[in-house]
């Protein structure tokens, strides 16, 4: 339990439970904390897994819409609700992952178009863009993986899960998602080696 | 170890979760091979850029995000799409009552899809403005009602007739399709079963070579429209149901032929006989003999 203290309203918060219960209790100001605190978040992760802005929203709104449905299903003992919160939205996201990429009619990434929203929070500005430009090129690297190794990079090599979570959320045998993972990475690798090859023509 | 072998251990290799033996093995492949060498390289370099991406969590969310996710999961009035879908019709008759503007107006904020319809039918509602600003019936349009109305029974070939004629306008076309009108009831009234219709052919052939007399010395727009009107009338014969039988008796020559004055006919020189020929050879092909009005 992380132990915070945040000033919210009129009193003192000093834990995550106290925050969920607060917000259980129908607090408008504790919730919009939750929400500012873990929207951006959330919104990243959506980005990486659907690489356009518009479906990153609607699935940050749904998933914050499930965590309210769901804070009764809080336990503080068993963790953080950044954790909590987490699982619940690399689920929900992975979901709608598997779902777009059966029926792939909305598959297309509009990462060219949406460059401005990356932003830069790096000390000086010359090293801000250069940082900014090849992070907008390493996600348009991981879009063109194919998704069965794209959501295994993703959620190894961002999200930083161990195996035995990816294997959990994804559901499949643990030799399956290690031979994606390093599959996964030996080709992004080459894709953003083409990518340089292409900027120096 | 081979190159396969080497790219398939080489996440582990990466992660230092390989036994002593393959790390060994893979060591070694590197230092022979200098396509593994690259590879090991830029697979590293690739893994630090995308573990970067993690710590910024650098894409920026649009600011109105976090005021939709409360809207959506505060308590309170939500409107579902269908609901939305009914006070539509309000919005833009502008009579909503106050709170109901506002869970409207909520559910515009948070729903993609009804943001979408709204702006599909403010599309649609401003074309329709615009398309009725920009509609300027054709010029002849009252011209063409007046034909179709005083015209006889209306068949298709009769419709065509005047679409033809719409595009007609020059007196010299006026002329062409004339003689062309002209033959084509001379062909008709050849072999008219009926005696009703040949007498209305021969009164349309009449009338026809007045008007074309009248229409080359007048070339006035009144002249015309008589023309056309004329031109009508034998194109609703034709799409009568006596000539659309596909099996016409053949016929002793026409008396109808004889009463035809071609000395007199208005054609200023000789150019014209041109059009007439397909209807001759058209007539002793389809029905036995037959005089043709030219061969005399």
């Amino acid at each position: 339990m992380s132990s915070y203290q945040m000033n919210l309203g009129a009193s003192l918060i000093t834990s995550d439970a106290d925050l969920v219960r607060r917000c259980r209790a129908g607090d408008s100001v504790a919730w919009e904390h939750v929400v500012q605190e873990y929207s951006r978040r959330v919104y990243n992760l959506a980005y990486r897994f659907t690489g356009r802005h518009e479906t990153a929203e609607d699935l940050t709104q749904e998933v914050f819409v499930r965590v309210y449905r769901s804070l009764e299903q809080y336990d503080a003992q068993a963790g953080d609700l950044a954790n909590w919160l987490m699982r619940l939205a690399r689920n929900l996201v992975i979901d709608d992952y598997r779902r777009r990429t059966r029926t792939p009619t909305d598959l297309g990434d509009d990462l060219e178009d949406h460059s401005y929203h990356l932003e830069s929070r790096t000390d000086t500005p010359d090293r801000g863009v250069e940082r900014t430009e090849r992070a907008k090129q390493v996600h348009a690297a991981i879009a063109k993986l194919p998704h069965d190794l794209r959501e295994c990079v993703i959620l190894r090599d961002i999200e930083e899960l161990t195996y035995q979570e990816i294997v959990d959320i994804l559901n499949i045998p643990l030799g399956t998602v290690k031979s994606r993972i390093n599959r996964g990475r030996i080709d992004l690798a080459k894709i953003l080696r083409r990518m340089k090859v292409v900027e120096t023509l | 170890m081979n190159c396969s072998t080497f790219e398939d251990h080489l996440s582990d290799y990466l992660e230092t979760a390989l036994d002593s033996r393959t790390k060994a093995e893979c060591a070694a492949h590197r230092l022979v091979c200098r396509e593994c060498r690259a590879l090991y390289t830029e697979v590293r370099a690739t893994m630090g850029e995308v573990n970067e991406l993690s710590e910024g969590d650098d894409i920026a969310i649009s600011p109105v995000l976090a005021t939709r996710i409360l809207a959506a999961t505060t308590p309170g009035k939500m409107l579902s799409c269908g609901e939305f879908d009914l006070l539509i019709e309000r919005y833009f008759d502008g009579v909503f009552l106050p709170n109901e503007f506002q869970t409207f107006q909520n559910h515009f904020d948070q729903c993609r899809q009804c943001r979408r319809l709204l702006g599909g039918i403010e599309d649609a509602i401003a074309m329709c403005r615009e398309a009725k600003d920009e509609s300027v019936a054709p010029a002849d349009l009252p011209e063409r009602i007046v034909a179709a109305t005083t015209g006889r029974a209306s068949g298709r070939f009769y419709t065509v007739l005047i679409g033809v004629w719409a595009t007609l306008n020059t007196p010299q076309w006026a002329v062409a399709l004339l003689i062309l009108a002209a033959a084509t009831t001379l062909f008709s009234a050849r072999f008219a079963s009926v005696g009703a219709f040949k007498a209305e052919a021969q009164e349309s052939a009449e009338r026809l070579r007045a008007e074309l007399q009248n229409g080359l010395q007048t070339n006035s727009r009144q002249a015309r429209t008589q023309i056309k009107l004329a031109a009508v009338q034998v194109g609703s014969l034709l799409a009568a149901p006596e000539m659309r039988s596909k099996s016409v008796p053949a016929q002793s020559p026409d008396p109808l032929l004889q009463s035809v004055d071609w000395q007199q006919a208005p054609f200023p020189n000789n150019q014209w006989n041109l059009t007439a020929r397909p209807v001759s050879s058209v007539s002793t092909t389809v029905a036995g003999p037959s005089p043709s009005p030219r061969s005399h």
